[in-house]
């Protein structure tokens, strides 16, 4: 009798064992990593913040050179900025401002297939399933372990990993924007994904070497460079990232043209004067940590 | 034949079906019946409603005018191409319609020419000052700071373009792709109040 019971027992016990685990939040992430840098898509999205609200259009296109982007604000002043490649342009009211950003990465871009440091620094919880422009979408919520950088909310399409919704949220678990897709299409491109993207994991890159004569000291735990300018170039352009916030650290000769904060939406920047040399600290974190690691920045004594 | 009735025989001349004499016996039956002159008028006024055309209020010489014209008693008939019978059933709808709005609407003034336009049929409204700032929502307001904001700094297009340079960064991260233009595109620059660190400058 038990011989026989053995089998049955097996046979309701097999499904579960053999059927594929659900996914954790932290692997739902990295598929919204991988979608936002190897996808095709073209769509409509409101944009909540400060009080307001925004209706932009994006579209992404993915080329040999890389992709070519294009952002549009639907409401308010007519601002657009449009990327191909490395070159960066932006249209504004007040004028026509381009950068290049070859030298730098971007492209291809730096997936990061275990999410590195970000690990440690936030918690990744699976909070729920909802529909954004008629996709259904899982919601992931990454919270931090400090009032050093902010927590998210991804709305995380579920066949293509595509970031359909976001919210960004502070230290008081308020949203400080977000984000809504109302009409989207995408495409995967294959081709491109397989030629250029590099996944890798970031804290197993070759280290990068901290840019020599400076030292940067406030930066929040988990922060590591993970891309600098040229070392011949006379501004140094320094970027770090926890693996899903990022700030960059502008190094230059010459007179302040930033002194104190400003900010764009929910990306501040901070500007310093030290040494002869202006520092001048950008990115989406709370105002309080891009100001301390402006204010950070000392020349190397060595 | 019955005869027609009121309604029948307005809409018949309305729509240019009456050959010419029984037109002419119609317009005389009309003269005489204010009630069926004022059926035709309104009539009338609603089809160039309905078409959103612009009806003429003529004068009262303007009426006789088209009369003689429409009827054109002195042209022998047998010089008058095939064409213009339906052509000038029309003309003498037209006319018709003319007499009618005599009968119900008191000419104005005349121009030298005999004829004034009329009230023009309601356009669009006219555009008006609001814009579509007004009406987004606030939704909630945003807290007057205690402290004085520092002014706008200057070379605002070298502090845009670190921003800028940032987004194009940014996008070869996790939070990557469009997500770093959002904030390029959605905002201008706009000066910050310092924050005032809990601790000294460094760590």
């Amino acid at each position: 009798m038990r011989g026989m019971a053995l089998p049955w027992v097996l046979l309701l016990v097999a499904p579960a064992v053999l059927a594929e685990p659900a996914p954790s939040a932290e692997a739902e992430v990295e598929r919204m990593a991988r979608a936002l840098g190897t996808l095709e898509y073209s769509g409509v999205f409101v944009l909540a913040h400060d009080g307001r609200l925004e209706a932009m259009q994006v579209t992404r296109r993915i080329g040999a050179v890389g992709p070519h982007d294009r952002m549009i604000a639907l409401t308010g002043d007519r601002r657009e900025l449009e990327r191909s490649g490395s070159a960066l342009r932006c249209t504004t009211p007040e004028g026509v401002i381009a950068v290049d950003a070859e030298g730098l990465g971007g492209w291809p871009p730096k997936i990061p297939a275990g999410l590195g440091r970000a690990r440690a620094h936030y918690q990744f919880k699976i909070i729920g399933a909802e529909r954004i422009a008629g996709y259904d979408a899982t919601v992931v919520e990454a919270l931090p372990q400090d009032a050093d950088r902010y927590g998210y909310r991804f709305w995380i399409e579920r066949n293509t990993g595509m970031l359909v919704g976001s919210m960004l949220i502070d230290a008081a678990r308020r949203a400080v924007n977000q984000m809504m897709f109302t009409q989207l299409s995408m495409r995967e491109q294959v081709a491109a994904a397989e030629a250029a993207v590099r996944a890798q994991e970031l804290d197993q890159q070759q280290p990068i070497a901290a840019p020599e004569g400076w030292v940067i000291g406030a930066l929040p735990a988990g922060f590591n460079l993970v891309a600098i300018s040229p070392a011949d170039a006379r501004a140094r352009h320094l970027v770090y990232s926890d693996g899903l916030a990022s700030v960059s650290v502008y190094i230059e000769p010459g007179e302040p043209l930033l002194l104190g904060p400003a900010r764009r939406g929910s990306s501040h920047a901070y500007g310093a004067a030290i040494d002869g040399y202006r520092v001048v600290t950008v990115g989406e974190l709370p105002a309080a940590t891009i100001q301390r690691i402006a204010l950070s920045v000392r020349r190397n004594p060595e | 034949m019955k005869d027609p009735t009121t309604p029948e025989l307005i809409s018949a001349l309305m729509d240019g079906e009456l050959p010419q004499d029984q037109a002419r016996f119609a317009l005389r039956r009309l003269a005489a019946d204010p009630d069926a002159a004022a059926l035709l008028a309104r009539w009338h006024i609603a089809r160039s409603v309905l078409k959103r055309e612009r009806f003429v209020v003529p004068t009262a010489g303007f009426a006789d005018a088209v009369m003689r014209v429409v009827f054109n008693e002195a042209r022998p008939r047998s010089a008058r191409p095939a064409w213009i019978k339906p052509v000038a059933g029309a003309a003498i709808a037209a006319g018709v319609a003319l007499v009618a709005l005599l009968a119900v609407v008191p000419p104005p003034s005349s121009a030298p020419d005999g004829v004034v336009v009329g009230p023009a049929v309601p356009a669009l409204a006219a555009p008006t000052g609001l814009t579509t700032g007004d009406f987004r929502p606030r939704l909630a307001p945003r807290p007057v700071s205690s402290t004085t904001l520092s002014p706008l700094p200057p070379g605002q297009a070298d502090i845009e373009r670190y921003f800028l340079a940032h987004s194009g960064q940014a996008t070869g991260f996790a939070r990557g792709g469009f997500v770093p233009y959002v904030n390029i595109v959605a905002t201008p620059v706009q000066p910050e109040p310092a924050v005032v660190p809990a601790e000294g400058g460094s760590r």
